[in-house]
């Protein structure tokens, strides 16, 4: 991952991937929970997986930005180099607000009920 | 010694061999065209009589709606009328248009003289043209869709819409997004390799970023719809029951992928208007674009934001309130990069000394509208708020104030601006004042008074509604309001026929921009630059009116014509030094044939004529093969001076050049499709009704088999690009292997499935092995290829460009096969599992 414009979306990259893996987890657990007491909707099992699934994505991002502060793409002393780590950090803060926000709901929501 | 001859050079003798080479012919040589400037005047131009004809279709809703109880139109004529008012204005009008105007626009801001694929230009355009032809027919016709814009199932399916209506639009919309396909991946190559050069990754215009942005939302974007249409419609003629909940299927899958592409559709629209406001604002308010890297940051994450919000149109359909935190949080989020943009346009603003000119005006009333817009989208992305006003006239309202805002302001503001670029005529704007206070007004009133019957209960798409409801005097006033706006658009019409006829002939740069489309006669010629610039600033801070005669007198790089050929340069991405000459294809009428030939395959499909699909699909396949026959260079040279010194390789010896990553992409938006395909089958596994079903018994030996041999072409490709003694063996190894894994996934699909009318896992499982089957089948077509150009004695050792593109489409196909057999084996154990 050295071209500096995947580099610069790479915190969003792995924002998609847990908004689809936190919802299909969430959804598919819902549908089956009738079946199976374990992840029935009243226990803590799945909440716990979503809570997981949450923290371990905002720790990605988290490890991503240090990645990018630290690739030599964007750390050499050019022109485009720093316009690159300047977008690079406003969308990987961006990232890590919006990993943060979308999935809060996850400690203290309903899960299955509609 | 090249700068001894350009700089000698004859100007007008320079203008004169470039446009011979680069030049359009007259008469029937028209429809070979591929200059981008005549693609991007026939997209817009083409999309603004289809905005003319949904705007008459708007004016008949507003007709019927004036008065209670009105029997100006039945049930059945205002379904047909209000479905193709928001398909012509969402995928004939908005889409278009920016697509043409980035086409004119892109290769003049970025420095360049055409873009990268002049061919796949103009098949676009044509696969739009006559896209659009067979909905406009359908209407005149009277068998015009008729279940809404977003044809939901199961009111488009066949049970309740049994006519040609649904296929019209299914049919007609997927043959349409070709054009979209094709222009993102063009837009995207284009900005990324097709630059002058030293226009490093931040010397870009900012239009460009928005672009990028853009053509890469369309690229993940449109597939989901395109999956979705081509399920509904085998769902139609084969009875494939992937929407039925009877047969296990889902009328929510087709919700779910329809507003995967509907809703980035909102931003892909609004993106490209943003763009234009981003340029022009700037130099009305005479200085730069504040906050250039925050924009850019907003733009990149706007486009991510955008796609995770499309259950925001779905939140009544019943989903668990965790689920509908995710999609309310996105939708309220998205408004932040919205809102940097806004205040960045308004600090610009804010430290000019703006011009109010005619473009300033409707700058403004983009900025009263959209905001307004997005304040009541603000307000349907929360939750309770959107369970009250959901599928009433406030959303008609708010998706109004959007779009309109969002695109139709600026795209007056834009033309007003570059239509002087493109008649090189000033206008004489004794209309324009009155034309956009008509419009502004007329919109207003139409438009705000229906967020007031929406809250009154008035639901959409009813064609009549009863007088004691209190909902007639505030239609009667929005309907006033609509006709007041369709005379100011035609007072529009009417300024710039007067502008083409009367405007004021200007020497260049009459707006005093620093960006490089000034910086050549205009109207432009079809070579846009005499010879390529270097630049050393951003290339929204330039003087044209300095560069623009150095160009014209051929001082810059390629600034003498050779071999006839149409030569541009080619960049490295990040840096934007020059590395590779790009020799584009010159005039020639295949993508006309192969966009006819594309149109018979979508007409038969229409009219059930499924015999002969197989006779169009083969008249594609020879049309596209046309193509690649008369590619390449006849002249095969090391390395080529470019002027000041400087040599770079033709770009079918470069190491990235522009067809390659044009096939990455393409192998995106492929992938895309088929993510979807896979989690449209998990979706129904998980949510639809009357599942597991009956019987599922698949020949996994056989599918195993296939899955190993796909994984064979790659080898073949391998061996054939390593060893020159090799090739023959090698790709014959290739198309053998394609050949025979394509033979087993069909012969599995037909052959020992139950059959897929059953039930839908059944029919998603032969899906799945029909896309594995396809794509060996157009690995065999490629690999075939190969074959012959090493009997024919292709220099391989050279000119590997065609196995590089070949080798990507054979990795992916064998990647899909393993994929393939992998999701079968796992649906089979789910299906077992589950069963009772």
């Amino acid at each position: 991952m050295r071209h500096p414009l995947l580099l610069m979306v790479l915190g969003f990259l792995v924002w998609s991937g847990a908004f689809l893996g936190i919802y299909f987890t969430q959804a598919t657990a819902c549908s089956i929970a009738t079946e199976n007491q374990f992840l029935h909707p009243s226990g803590w099992v799945l909440r716990l997986v979503l809570i997981g699934l949450f923290l371990a994505s905002a720790l990605m991002v988290i490890a991503i930005y240090r990645l990018q502060r630290r690739s030599s793409a964007l750390s050499s002393a050019t022109r485009t180099s720093d316009f690159m780590k300047g977008v690079t950090t406003y969308v990987s803060v961006a990232a890590l607000f919006s990993t943060a926000f979308c999935f809060i709901g996850v400690f203290w929501l309903t899960l299955c009920a509609l | 010694m090249i700068e001894k001859i350009t700089s000698e050079h004859n100007p007008i003798a320079l203008h004169r061999a470039l446009e011979r080479i680069w030049g359009t012919r007259p008469g029937w040589g028209r429809l070979a065209a591929v200059n981008h400037n005549v693609i991007g005047v026939r997209f817009m131009l083409t999309a603004l009589v289809f905005f003319a004809i949904g705007g008459i279709l708007a004016m008949l809703i507003r007709t019927q709606l004036a008065s209670a109880e009105s029997v100006f139109m039945d049930a059945k004529t205002y379904a047909q009328v209000f479905t193709m008012h928001g398909s012509i204005m969402m995928f004939l009008f908005a889409i278009p248009f920016f697509e043409g105007m980035a086409i004119y626009l892109l290769p003049k801001l970025l420095g360049s003289r055409d873009l990268a694929f002049p061919r796949l230009g103009a098949y676009g355009y044509w696969c739009y043209l006559f896209g659009g032809l067979i909905l406009i027919g359908a209407l005149i016709g009277g068998v015009a869709p008729d279940s809404g814009w977003f044809m939901y199932t199961p009111l488009s399916s066949s049970v309740y819409a049994p006519g040609i209506n649904s296929d019209v639009w299914l049919l007609g919309i997927t043959f349409v997004e070709i054009s979209a396909l094709s222009a993102a991946v063009e837009i995207i190559v284009t900005i990324m390799k097709i630059r002058a050069a030293g226009m490093s990754i931040d010397r870009i215009p900012i239009f460009a970023w928005y672009m990028l942005v853009v053509a890469t939302m369309m690229l993940v974007g449109f597939p989901p719809l395109i999956l979705g249409s081509i399920l509904l419609e085998v769902e139609r003629a084969f009875d494939l029951p992937f929407f039925d909940p009877t047969r296990g299927g889902d009328p929510l899958l087709w919700q779910h992928l329809f507003w995967l592409f509907g809703h980035p559709e909102v931003y892909i629209i609004f993106l490209p208007a943003a763009g234009a406001i981003s340029t022009i604002l700037p130099v009305l308010a005479g200085t730069p674009l504040a906050g250039y890297r925050m924009i850019v940051a907003a733009i990149v994450s706007m486009a991510f934001l955008s796609f995770g919000l499309w259950v925001h149109h779905m939140y009544t359909v019943g989903i668990p309130h965790v689920a509908l935190s995710f999609f309310s949080a996105a939708s309220a989020l998205v408004a932040v990069p919205t809102a940097i943009q806004i205040f960045a346009w308004l600090a610009t603003i804010a430290q000019g000394r703006p011009r109010f000119s005619i473009p300033m005006l409707h700058i403004f009333g983009f900025f009263f509208v959209f905001v307004i817009g997005g304040l009541t989208g603000v307000m349907l992305a929360m939750v309770p708020f959107d369970w009250q006003a959901h599928d009433t006239h406030f959303v008609v309202a708010h998706l109004h104030y959007v779009l309109v805002g969002g695109f139709v302001f600026p795209m007056l503001a834009m033309a007003y601006y570059w239509v002087p670029h493109l008649s090189g005529k000033q206008p004489v704007q004794h209309l324009s004042h009155a034309a956009f206070w008509m419009v502004f007004i007329g919109f207003n009133v139409t438009f705000f008074f229906m967020h007031l019957t929406g809250l009154l209960g008035m639901p959409r798409r009813i064609f009549e509604y009863p007088a004691d409801f209190g909902w007639e005097t505030l239609n009667f006033i929005s309907s006033m309001g609509s006709f007041l706006m369709a005379m100011g658009f035609a007072l529009v019409a009417l300024d710039f026929i007067l502008l083409f006829k009367f405007g004021r002939p200007f020497r260049r740069n009459p707006w005093r921009a620093g960006t490089l489309e000034w910086a050549m006669p205009t109207p432009p010629p079809s070579y846009n630059f005499a010879s390529i610039a270097r630049i050393d600033n951003r290339a929204d801070l330039l003087d044209p009116d300095k560069i623009g005669p150095r160009l014209a007198a051929g001082r810059g790089y390629l600034g003498i014509p050779r071999h006839d050929r149409m030569e541009v340069l080619g960049v490295d991405p990040v840096s934007g030094e020059p590395d590779q000459i790009v020799e584009l294809p010159r005039q020639t009428y295949l993508p006309l044939w192969t966009a006819l030939a594309t149109g018979a395959f979508f007409l038969l499909m229409l009219f059930k004529l499924y015999w002969f699909i197989p006779v169009a699909l083969a008249a594609v396949i020879v049309c596209f093969w046309g193509w690649t026959v008369r590619d390449g260079s006849p002249i095969d040279e090391g390395v080529v001076p470019i002027g000041h010194g400087v040599k770079v390789p033709v770009h079918i010896r470069a190491p990235v050049p522009p067809s390659h990553l044009a096939m990455v992409l393409t192998l995106v938006a492929n992938a895309t499709l088929y993510i979807s395909l896979l989690f449209g089958c998990l979706f129904l596994w998980v949510s639809a009704p009357n599942w597991p079903p009956k019987d599922v018994s698949l020949d996994m030996p056989l599918l195993m088999l296939a899955a190993v041999v796909s994984i064979l072409a790659c080898v073949g490709n391998r061996l054939a690009s390593r060893k020159m003694t090799r090739a023959l063996a090698g790709n014959a190894l290739a198309f053998c292997a394609h050949l025979l894994s394509a033979a087993l996934f069909l012969w599995v699909a037909l052959l020992t499935l139950p059959a897929p009318s059953g039930h839908a896992a059944i029919a998603s499982l032969f899906v799945i092995l029909i896309y594995a089957a396809l794509h060996g089948t157009i690995g065999a077509i490629f690999a075939a290829h190969a074959l012959w150009r090493t009997l024919r004695g292709h220099d391989e050792a050279v000119r590997m460009l065609d196995l590089k593109i070949g080798r990507l489409w054979h990795d992916y196909s064998a990647a899909a096969g393993v994929c393939a057999v992998g999701f079968c084996l796992n649906l089979q154990s789910l299906i077992t599992g589950s069963a009772p």
